[in-house]
């Protein structure tokens, strides 16, 4: 599905992704884990065109993500951390412009759905900046899987959320991974990652740390459990201390 | 010195101090065409002030009345501009939940965003007005110091006029907090503001400076020697000024006392008042409105289902038309500019005309003007909307949109009330200047063309010098892109008259000599080369622009 090769990313002399290559496969939750700095972001705004790659290659099956931005964003989605959106339209306004964008016919049936999904119905035609944080990246994921696209991939998606909607988005997540769309998600959350991704990165420095199941990693460092080893990996052990 | 302001001067230094090689060469180059702009402007003060200096007798007191009127209408768009900006820094700053949740106290904060305030609505003013100062301490010998007494009189001056709209809107927020009546009230303001102005403008104040208008000698005498709004901040600094240009301490001391003493009794009052409504005001500002907007099809969507290949185009224009629809922050623009549109057209009615020529060469020269005009407004609205995208700016870079499909929207979109207005000023002057059929026609084609390529310039150059990050949509409009747009917009304003000059000295000749025979070829080559010129800049311009907003990275 998405292969990473010797991917890149400089920002003058400084190295925010370095030299990283990794597979996500279909339907498959790969979670991307590391401190903060540790280039989470850059790689994930590399995947979804928002930056461009000092060097290196992204391809979504054999469509070169790098040399063809806009046909690939056709598959692939995203959503940032800081939810930012348009705060003029209401919801329902914003969910008919993305499926304008995306060219999708008849999505009325699907907004309301969602809308009703992800409980912003009530909210539907209120304008966007009266929404909060949590309010606004529910109706971003709303956004995402109207479009359903091939790889979704989501920075902090459960940041601003209630515990219902964040039990509510991984179960849509685990859903959507049954119909073949891949998750490619950054978190800091590592019982999330622990519970749902079916693979994780570990990011240190730029570069990838670890690679592996859940189990695969744990079996390394046996005894502890993913949060010992998160900090092992990353040596963030003497902060705590 | 404050902390928060110790802070903020701490980070600009930081931000100068890390500026890459580009960011220098940009700066550098800012600050030299500034310079220049500057002495330009200084230069024509100068031939101004030299001129009214010449004057037999009254020289003197035409430089006091023109003083004074420079400083009036300075006090006046400084208060405006607080008024605009006073809204952001006061409730909608980036940085203000993050003060909010730190043990400071509110007056603190509001002190902070007060300077903030006076800083951003008054320093571009001072700064155009610093070549009239500088010219009017040549043309009276004055020596540099004056210079000083300038800065010394003028901080009080800008805070008292800043202070006048920070007041405004710290009130409107406390008594309304209903966004809907706050609107209301906002909308309101405005357009009393734009009807004192029109109301000025139709009460012929020129007459005032015409001593023929005046009937008697000894009325336009004291007209000039009465002063100009006399209890404004705006009056002191002139009295201030002149008394120290000519050693009159008395009078100095007095115009420096009372602009520094109602600036410290105003800033105390505002402290005083701010403590008991600015947080209430604040909270007011962050609720949000829970009107209910019904969906229907809007008409891009309907144009998009017949022409699929513009749904993009129409997706965007639906986005764009419905938040200027619902910021009610673009309506008061929109009422001021419908003000100055009358007052422009006014002005062309009351100009002393009689002869033909000269009210077809004013015609000519309309072009020029109109440009400019067009270049300022599309500065605001046009050179501003890729950076008005804000932080939702990811959208775009990550959502199956070809750049220039994007740029193209936001074109298409600004250029009809664009067209509409340019339109409006040329065929609205030349009916009242009476101007020949040929000068009518070339005015409205170059004018089209003008206002179109003005469009692109504002869209190019706003998304080559773009800025996601802003708080104020009025620091894009005063960033060095602005400032090169307008540049290039004054340039080709003047270049497009010029090119049109040949054929229309030849149209002069043409009617006060019958045996002369206009030379409808050179009239068809300068129309060619302003239309070769036009499109092979404009599209070169958004081009580059396109390769520059795939190149942006947020």
């Amino acid at each position: 599905m998405l292969y990473i090769k010797n991917l890149t990313k400089k920002f003058g002399s400084f190295t925010a992704v370095n030299n990283i290559s990794l597979e996500v496969r279909e339907g498959e939750i790969f979670a991307f884990l590391g401190p903060n700095g540790a280039g989470k972001t850059t790689t994930v705004k590399i995947i979804s065109g928002i930056l461009k790659p000092t060097s290196g290659e992204i391809f979504l099956d054999s469509l070169d993500v790098v040399k063809n931005p806009l046909e690939s964003k056709k598959y692939i989605s995203y959503i940032p951390d800081e939810p930012f959106v348009y705060p003029y339209l209401t919801a329902r306004e914003f969910l008919k412009f993305i499926s304008e964008v995306y060219q999708i016919p008849k999505p009325e049936k699907d907004i309301n759905e969602l809308l009703d999904f992800f409980s912003l119905m009530p909210y539907a035609d209120n304008i966007l900046s009266s929404y909060s944080h949590g309010m606004r990246q529910k109706l971003l994921i709303a956004s995402v899987v109207l479009r359903k696209p091939k790889i979704m991939l989501f920075d902090e998606p459960t940041v601003g959320l209630d515990p219902l909607s964040v039990k509510k988005f991984k179960e849509l997540i685990k859903k959507l991974t049954q119909n073949g769309t891949s998750i490619f998600m950054c978190t800091h959350i590592l019982e999330m990652a622990e519970k749902i991704s079916d693979r994780v990165a570990v990011l240190k420095n730029g570069s990838i740390a670890a690679i592996g199941s859940i189990d695969d990693i744990l079996s390394k460092f046996k005894g502890k459990d993913l949060e010992d080893v998160f900090l092992d990996i990353t040596n963030e052990k003497e902060v705590l201390y | 010195m404050p902390i928060i302001l110790r802070y903020r001067i701490k980070s600009f230094f930081n931000k100068v101090k890390n500026f890459n090689r580009w960011e220098r060469i940009k700066n550098f180059i800012f600050t030299l065409t500034g310079i220049i702009l500057l002495l330009l402007l200084y230069l024509s003060f100068f031939r101004i002030l030299k001129y009214l200096k010449g004057v037999e007798l009254i020289g003197g007191l035409l430089i006091s009345k023109l003083s004074a009127m420079v400083f009036v209408i300075s006090f006046f768009m400084i208060v405006v501009s607080s008024l605009i900006i006073s809204m952001t820094t006061l409730f909608y700053s980036y940085d203000l939940k993050f003060l909010f949740s730190l043990p400071l106290k509110e007056t603190e904060i509001f002190s902070d965003k007060v300077l903030n305030t006076v800083f951003y609505s008054s320093w571009s003013l001072m700064l155009i007005i610093l070549p009239y100062v500088v010219a009017l301490m040549r043309i009276n010998n004055y020596s540099i110091d004056f210079l000083g007494i300038f800065f010394l009189l003028s901080i009080p001056y800008a805070f008292l006029a800043a202070i006048i709209g920070l007041f405004f809107s710290l009130l409107l927020m406390y008594f309304f907090p209903n966004s809907k009546t706050r609107d209301f009230i906002w909308i309101l303001s405005s357009l009393s503001f734009a009807l004192a102005y029109v109301g000025l403008r139709f009460s012929k104040p020129e007459k005032l400076l015409r001593p023929d208008m005046m009937g008697v000698i000894a009325n336009y005498l004291t007209y000039l020697q009465a002063p100009t709004a006399p209890y404004l901040p705006s009056w002191w600094l002139t009295k201030g000024m002149i008394a120290y240009g000519n050693s009159n301490w008395h009078s100095f001391f007095i115009n420096l006392l009372l602009l520094y003493a109602i600036s410290t009794i105003l800033y105390l009052l505002i402290i005083k008042t701010s403590q008991k409504t600015y947080l209430k005001a604040f909270s007011g500002a962050q609720s949000g409105s829970n009107k209910k907007y019904l969906y229907r099809i809007p008409f891009e969507f309907k144009i998009s289902q017949k022409i699929k290949s513009l749904k993009n185009i129409m997706a965007f224009m639906y986005k764009d038309r419905i938040t200027i629809k619902r910021d009610v922050r673009y309506y008061s623009q929109i009422i001021l500019i419908a003000a100055l549109s009358m007052v422009y057209v006014f002005s062309i009615r009351s100009l002393p005309l009689n002869d033909s020529d000269v009210k077809n060469f004013v015609s000519f020269l309309n072009i020029i003007v109109v440009g400019f005009v067009i270049s300022a407004v599309a500065l605001r609205f046009v050179f501003t909307s890729v950076s008005s995208e804000g932080g939702a700016v990811w959208i775009v870079k990550t959502i199956p949109v070809k750049a220039e499909n994007f740029l193209f929207s936001k074109l298409i979109f600004y250029f009809f009330p664009i067209f509409i207005l340019t339109m409006i000023l040329v065929i609205v002057s030349n009916l009242y200047l009476e101007v020949d059929t040929f000068m009518f026609e070339l005015s409205v084609f170059a004018s089209t063309i003008i206002s179109f390529v003005l469009c692109i310039f504002a869209i190019s150059f706003g998304a080559i010098f773009p800025d996601f990050n802003i708080e104020n949509i009025h620091q894009v409009e005063s960033s060095y892109g602005g400032f090169i747009y307008m540049a290039v917009s004054a340039v080709y304003c003047v270049m497009s008259a010029s090119l049109f000059s040949y054929p229309v000295r030849n149209y002069f000749y043409m009617i006060h000599n019958t045996n002369y025979h206009f030379e409808q070829r050179a009239f068809y080559a300068a129309s060619l080369l302003f239309i070769a010129i036009s499109f092979s800049f404009s599209y070169w311009l958004f081009k580059r622009a396109v390769k520059s907003f795939e190149k942006i990275e947020v």
